[in-house]
């Protein structure tokens, strides 16, 4: 068969009757879910900022309070609040960046890695704020529990934790980040291969 | 743009120029779960992308770029393409599908398209649908001499598995 045939074929299929749409059904689903998607990364973002300030002030005025300064509070509050500064810059950059792509696939493929780059490096933040939190939750533990089962308790469920979102940050943002990256050099390698080489 | 008017726009393109996203849909979905999955995320994009609609391109080339890109992100997801996710039949479905235009033929070509690689796929699709080389260029971010390339292999592939086909008496 000729593509010439295949085209006739193709044109005459009644694609709109491929499906009917149910419009209730869509309202509901897409439109609602949209709204939702579309707020959920800028409202992961201020929750972390605002839980990272509120967490660093409240062991600030607890030291500032007691005036006592341990060197390991003093250390856990800086990067608590180094943490929110990185993320609320990534923020601003991200908001900069976000209409910055071409309007091409090559473009949105760009504009999906730079989205899975930055959801990477937001996990990688989590994952350092989690170890953060641990550490010093494995200090006071180890300094105030009596009985030592206890503290190899909460260091077991800690470790739990963090492998648990080791994982996620594997399966679901490396995973996705590293499956864009290959179609985009897949469609780079197209843009630039030399074309006179391919009719051979 | 207020939303209401957003949503207007959006129920209009979709009112006239559903059958692209059909088109895209069943070449990137491999079964109704899928399909269904893939429209929803392809609506989602194509109203968000209203608001940014400059009138630069035609409404037909806008939606296919948008729905092109959709799915082949969507494809990349590693959680697509798992039968069995959840049973059919305890769903709310926005698609219902149509059996009674089912056309051997169109059936075989979809199952070719399909086979493509998934940027060869986009471009045969904007092919079977009238696209020049120079739009397909634009859509897709390449060079309209390298589309070009790809598309002959593409028509001499679908060729031979025809003629694949026909000796094989199907």
């Amino acid at each position: 068969m000729e593509f010439k045939e295949m085209k006739k074929i193709w044109d005459a299929q009644k694609g709109e009757a491929l499906y009917a749409i149910d419009q209730n059904a869509l309202h509901d689903k897409v439109i609602v879910s949209k709204t939702k998607s579309a707020r959920k990364a800028s409202k992961l973002e201020l929750t972390l900022i605002s839980s990272l300030l509120i967490a660093s002030g409240m062991v600030w005025w607890a030291m500032i309070r007691k005036s006592s300064f341990e060197l390991v509070q003093v250390i856990f509050a800086s990067l608590l609040l180094l943490v929110a500064i990185a993320i609320f810059i990534s923020r601003r950059k991200r908001m900069t960046w976000q209409n910055s792509f071409e309007n091409n696939m090559l473009g949105d493929l760009e504009q999906g890695l730079a989205n899975a780059t930055y959801q990477v490096n937001l996990s990688k933040a989590a994952a350092f704020l989690y170890l953060t939190v641990t550490g010093f939750a494995v200090v006071s533990v180890f300094k105030e529990a009596e009985d030592w089962w206890k503290s190899v308790l909460v260091l077991l469920l800690l470790g739990f934790g963090y492998i648990a979102s080791r994982w996620e940050h594997r399966k679901f943002y490396v995973g996705q980040k590293k499956n864009l990256t290959e179609m985009k050099e897949q469609l780079l390698r197209m843009a630039n291969e030399d074309v006179e080489n391919l009719y051979d | 743009m207020t939303e209401q008017a957003q949503t207007d726009i959006f129920n209009d393109w979709l009112a006239n120029h559903k059958a692209i996203l059909f088109k895209v849909v069943r070449a990137y979905g491999f079964n109704l779960e899928d399909q269904e999955d893939l429209f929803q995320e392809i609506a989602v994009q194509v109203w968000r992308s209203v608001s940014k609609f400059r009138n630069d391109c035609a409404v037909t080339t806008w939606m296919y770029r948008i729905a092109l890109n959709t799915a082949l992100k969507w494809s990349s997801k590693e959680s697509k393409h798992q039968v069995g996710r959840e049973d059919l039949d305890h769903r709310a479905h926005v698609l219902i599908e149509q059996k009674e235009f089912a056309d051997e033929r169109l059936e075989w070509l979809y199952e070719q398209i399909a086979r493509l690689d998934k940027i060869d796929r986009s471009l045969c699709l904007l092919l079977l649908d009238g696209f020049s080389y120079k739009e397909m260029s634009m859509i897709a971010g390449i060079s309209e001499n390298y589309v070009g390339v790809r598309i002959n292999r593409i028509k001499k592939h679908l060729s031979n598995q025809s003629e694949k086909m026909i000796k094989n008496g199907i």
